[in-house]
């Protein structure tokens, strides 16, 4: 459903150009003539009240000079005539006279005459403000109010001041004192001046609109004469507009208007002549182009590469092109009746023209592809050819495809090729787009790599990341964001294949662009690289071992000089002390006879009372500390020995146990009450060095009773077997302060001490620990801060 | 003072030339008013010596007894009451006074002073009334005894000799006189107005003149300009005369007469004035009047 048209009434009359214009002007008028009414009222309305003020200042003041003398004798008879005299005037509606206070002395009014004062309440409070004006000015003063006009007029006398003889002559020269002694009041009625100003607004509106009626009926007709040619012109475009040619309009005037109708009406004859003049070129054109179109359809025809002919419903030759022809090497005429198949197909039988005539009846096309004998390929197709009378025949088209079809035979080796390599060798040759969100494609090997089927990573692209290393995960989803910005990465990760072994891989991959540069997705090698990667961890091992041999043969060499070059000294040290200690002992008998018989005396600073106590403690610390170093070159040489130890030997734990405890027992009753020792009656016999595995045992229970706080606490030595593992294991136990971490990993180190101070040489572990290692067994330290130690010796059973 | 300053330079550039010679007369004027300067032209017709006039008005702040020794003249002429004030102080210098009404109230028992005082006597006014026709038995007079008091004293007793009698209302203040005249109407025949400034006063001379008019009784004024206000008839001084008595005076004391030989004398010329449209509305005679003196 259209909407309606609103007709808008002021529509056309807003668009009417002589409207405008009247109303224009109309409005010009309106506007002057209310401009001048209200000047003309506003003018003689303030000229009507000057007039009235005017005329009562003068009252005012005549009153106020009249009644001067009244005033001065207050003689209300002379007051009452002067005022009244006022009030002959028109417009006077009362008069008075007041004091200087505002305290009435007389008050006359028109209607109300006898005096009564009615309009006077409250005019002492008006008089009280203006005094001071009054007095300065000596002038009468005016209010307006609603309904009338009020003028008040100083009432001054004068008074001599001067000498006697002044009142002879008019003493211009000197002041004379004046008073002001009241006030007269007149006020003029307004009531007239309204009517006035009221009959004057009503004459001026009637006047006004008098003249805005002529005015506008003035202004309509010029408008008229104004637009007339206008409209003339305006139906003559209308008319040329709606294809009258011929239309002209009359030329009125020779004024600009005339012109334009002039020019419009040579505009219109010239149109009308080249419109002739089209018609009858638009007549030869287009008998040239139905000419031009046969030969253009032919040369067009003839021009197509494809091999095309016209056939009829019987499928005969009706034309061939001129690249058919060529092709068949026959003139284009000699084909015209026979059938394509005999010269293309190189087929015997003649092509299914049935089937194909019911097909291209039904509008469709009809496609083959053929081989022709000559070695080369073509592509079909048979349309139907159809005028407005319907199908009339059909049009043959063959194209020669025989590149694209060995350029096809080309890729499918290759393509087959590359699936032969991919398919045999071991790496994983894989395929994704840019967010792996599928894949593209990847290689037989997955299945061996992953231990996983190729369906279900083509189900789930991501899963093999489920394979990946918990560890490693992070790195591969780094790697793979990566793959978002196109750039190439490789990583090395671990897999958990199922059942639970762990494999290396070495992944790379990297991003195939498209012509413009863009990814458009990504390609790399999955290497299992698990047995390289234990071969080079082994590598490492083996060289770890040798620095550490290395190292440790160098030290064996220098702690062989230094115990040579230490022990002589010391040697020394220890003799001279010990004969230092008996010679004390001799001396000091006679030293104390001296004492006693001449007085105490000094000794090397210090008196000899206080050195004969302090000297004995001096050198058996001499004697103490000589031994020690004797113990840590000896543990030093036992160290460095070691080497060319034999383990051959059939070794008891149980019995090395026993003769290492009662070793130190001496040492065990120092440090604890509750020594434990369990022996397992069914523990075999060892390979190993029985003395060297006594040092051992005898270590480990020094190290845990060095370690206890006090004597109440307890060590227990064990002995058992693992039959499982074939493994014999001491374990000694202590309730000591425990092991912290940091220093368990070096515990081992030689040199390590956390007891230095207290005479550790730290080569005590090492030197277990070496033993231990060339019995093919293991030292292992279970330890938590404050909770103690077990030292666990595992050595393997004597096996032939 | 530097206003001071100036008119002392003022002076002894002006003056400075002549005061190696001493003026015989110097001339204090007190004001600069037509009567006064006629009273002074008339000094000088009647008197030959060298005057040397100073204006009151434009000494205003100067030491006038220092300038007048400075001066040192033979005589002092002193115009106005004002002028005879400021020269009172010279006790040994004669002075002369002009224009001056009633001097004794200024210059009492001062033996240097003598002049012609502004008064017309009483009895010339009587003189006067008596040719009134019809004559006035009782006249009406108000005034204030502090000013006119001596005046009127001197009239009263003028009066009786000549049968008029004179009905005196005393008043303290201009707002009196109304009433004073209200109370003198139907009792007094006519008015007769004194120099007295609470008596006489723009509007009082108005009411007067009302009064009158009123009444048809006539007021006699004591100047000419109440005669054209609507008086009847005054006895008008003759400021020029007056001068030329006071120069008479001036001649004999610079001659050598002694001041105190020289009494102070009263204005021997007056001029009646009369108003002949009061006249004849009132219709008072003028006959005797006229007879009096010639018309003018």
């Amino acid at each position: 459903m259209t909407p309606m048209p609103i007709i808008n009434p002021f529509r056309s009359v807003r668009q009417s150009f002589r409207t405008r214009v009247f109303a224009l002007l109309t409005l010009l008028i309106l506007v002057t003539t209310i401009a001048f009414t209200t000047f003309y009222v506003l003018h003689e309305s303030s000229a009507a009240t000057e007039r009235l003020v005017t005329e009562g200042n003068f009252l005012a003041g005549l009153l106020a000079y009249n009644s001067r003398l009244a005033v001065f004798a207050e003689n209300q008879e002379m007051l009452r005539e002067t005022t009244d005299g006022t009030l002959f005037h028109q417009h006077v509606s009362s008069a008075g006279i007041f004091t200087s206070e505002g305290k009435p002395l007389i008050e006359r009014n028109r209607q109300l005459k006898g005096g009564a004062v009615r309009e006077s309440e409250g005019f002492s409070e008006t008089l009280h403000t203006i005094i001071p004006r009054l007095k300065a000015e000596r002038k009468p003063v005016y209010y307006e109010k609603a309904d009338r006009l009020e003028f008040i007029a100083p009432i001054i006398i004068s008074q001599h001041s001067g000498s006697p003889e002044s009142l002879y002559f008019d003493d211009s020269t000197r002041e004379k004192g004046e008073q002001f002694v009241g006030v007269a009041r007149i006020v003029l009625d307004k009531t007239g001046l309204t009517a006035t100003l009221h009959r004057l607004l009503l004459t001026s509106i009637i006047m006004g609109a008098m003249v805005l009626m002529i005015g506008a009926y003035l202004m309509y007709l010029v408008t008229l004469g104004l637009t007339r040619p206008l409209s003339n012109l305006m139906a003559g475009v209308k008319a040329l507009d709606e294809g009258k040619l011929s239309a002209r309009i009359p030329v009125e005037s020779d004024d600009e208007l005339g012109e334009v109708s002039h020019a419009f009406n040579t505009m219109a004859q010239s149109l009308e002549k080249r419109e002739a003049e089209n018609r009858c070129l638009e007549e030869l054109l287009r008998r040239a182009e139905k000419l031009e179109a046969k030969e253009e359809w032919e040369c067009t025809f003839d021009t197509v590469p494809d091999l095309v002919a016209v056939l009829d419903h019987d499928h005969r030759i009706v034309r061939i092109n001129k690249a058919m022809a060529d092709r068949l090497g026959i003139a284009k005429e000699d084909a015209v009746g026979t059938r394509v198949y005999e010269y293309l197909h190189g087929t015997e039988a003649p092509p299914d023209h049935a089937g194909i005539s019911a097909l291209l009846a039904g509008g469709a096309t009809y496609f083959e592809e053929i081989y022709q004998q000559q070695q080369s390929y073509f592509m079909v197709t048979i349309s139907p050819l159809v005028r407005t009378a319907g199908i009339i025949g059909s049009v043959y088209v063959a194209r020669d495809i025989t590149k694209r079809k060995q350029a096809e035979e080309l890729l499918q080796k290759a393509e087959e090729r590359f699936r032969l390599i991919a398919e045999t060798i071991v790496e994983v040759i894989w395929m994704t787009d840019v967010e792996v969100t599928k894949i593209l494609y990847i290689s037989p090997a997955y299945e061996q790599v992953w231990g996983r089927s190729l369906e279900s990573l083509y189900e789930d692209p991501r899963s093999f990341i489920d394979a990946v290393h918990p560890d490693d995960r992070e790195l591969l989803s780094a790697a793979l964001a990566s793959q978002a910005t196109g750039e190439q990465y490789e990583l090395e990760y671990r897999i958990i294949r199922p059942n639970g072994s762990i494999r290396y891989i070495w992944d790379r991959g990297y991003p195939v662009r498209d012509k413009t540069g863009q990814v458009t997705c990504y390609t790399g090698v999955a290497e299992d690289i698990t047995e390289h990667k234990l071969a080079e961890e082994e590598k490492r091992a083996i060289q770890a071992k040798l620095v550490q041999t290395n190292k440790m043969t160098s030290l064996g060499l220098m702690v062989s000089g230094l115990a040579h070059e230490v022990n002589n000294p010391n040697n020394s040290i220890k003799l001279t002390a010990h004969l230092l200690a008996r010679s004390w002992q001799d001396i000091l008998p006679v030293l104390e006879q001296h004492c006693r018989e001449d007085g105490d005396f000094s000794i090397g600073g210090q008196s000899f009372s206080q050195m004969k106590e302090i000297l004995p403690q001096h050198i058996a610390g001499i004697r103490a500390n000589s031994r020690r170093i004797e113990g840590i070159i000896k543990n030093l040489r036992d160290f460095v020995r070691k080497g060319a130890s034999n383990v051959n030997f059939k070794a008891e734990i149980n019995t090395i146990v026993s003769i290492a405890a009662s070793i130190i027992n001496a040492q065990i009753k120092q440090y604890t009450r509750h020594f434990q020792l369990k022996l397992d009656e069914g523990v075999p016999v060892v390979r190993g060095n029985p003395q060297q595995l006594e040092q051992v045992v005898i270590n480990l229970i020094m190290n845990a009773l060095q370690a206890l706080p006090d004597r109440e606490h307890t060590v227990l030595v064990a002995t058992s077997f693992d039959a499982a593992e074939g493994l014999v294991v001491i374990k000694v136990v202590d309730e000591g302060g425990g092991i912290p971490p940091d220093v368990k990993e070096r515990i081992c180190e030689p040199f390590f001490s956390t007891k230095l101070d207290h005479g550790g040489t730290g080569l005590g572990l090492a030197i277990s620990n070496f033993i231990i290692k060339e019995h093919k067994g293991s030292l292992e330290f279970e330890s938590k801060p404050g909770k103690g130690t077990t030292a666990l010796v595992k050595l393997p059973v004597w096996n032939q | 003072m530097l206003r001071k300053i100036f008119l002392v330079i003022f002076l002894i550039l002006c003056f400075g030339p002549a005061a190696a010679r001493a003026h015989d007369i110097v001339v204090i004027q007190g004001l600069h008013v037509k009567p006064y300067d006629e009273a002074v032209r008339g000094f000088r017709n009647s008197c030959d010596a060298e005057t040397k006039k100073f204006l009151l008005t434009d000494l205003v702040g100067t030491d006038y007894v220092r300038l007048i020794r400075e001066e040192r003249p033979r005589l002092i002429l002193a115009v106005g009451p004002e002028a005879l004030k400021k020269v009172r102080p010279v006790r040994d210098i004669p002075i002369v006074y002009l224009m001056v009404i009633n001097p004794q109230s200024i210059v009492k028992g001062h033996r240097n002073v003598t002049g012609v005082a502004m008064n017309v006597a009483p009895e010339k006014y009587l003189d006067l009334l008596t040719r009134i026709s019809p004559k006035p038995r009782m006249v009406g007079v108000i005034c204030d005894p502090a000013k006119s008091g001596y005046l009127v004293k001197r009239a009263q007793q003028a009066a009786r000799t000549r049968g008029i009698e004179l009905a005196v209302l005393e008043v303290q203040t201009p707002r009196d006189v109304p009433d004073a005249l209200t109370s003198l109407k139907g009792i007094v025949d006519a008015l007769w107005m004194f120099p007295d400034t609470t008596v006489v006063t723009p509007e009082t001379v108005e009411l007067f003149l009302l009064t009158s008019q009123e009444n048809r009784f006539p007021v006699i004024g004591f100047a000419g300009k109440y005669v054209e206000m609507g008086a009847l008839a005054a006895l008008d001084i003759d400021s020029f005369d007056q001068g030329r008595q006071a120069g008479e005076m001036a001649a004999q004391i610079l001659n050598g007469s002694a001041v105190a030989d020289l009494p102070g004398a009263e204005a021997r010329s007056t001029t009646v004035k009369v108003n002949r449209s009061v006249a004849r509305k009132l219709g008072i005679s003028l006959e005797n009047i006229d007879r009096l003196t010639p018309a003018k």
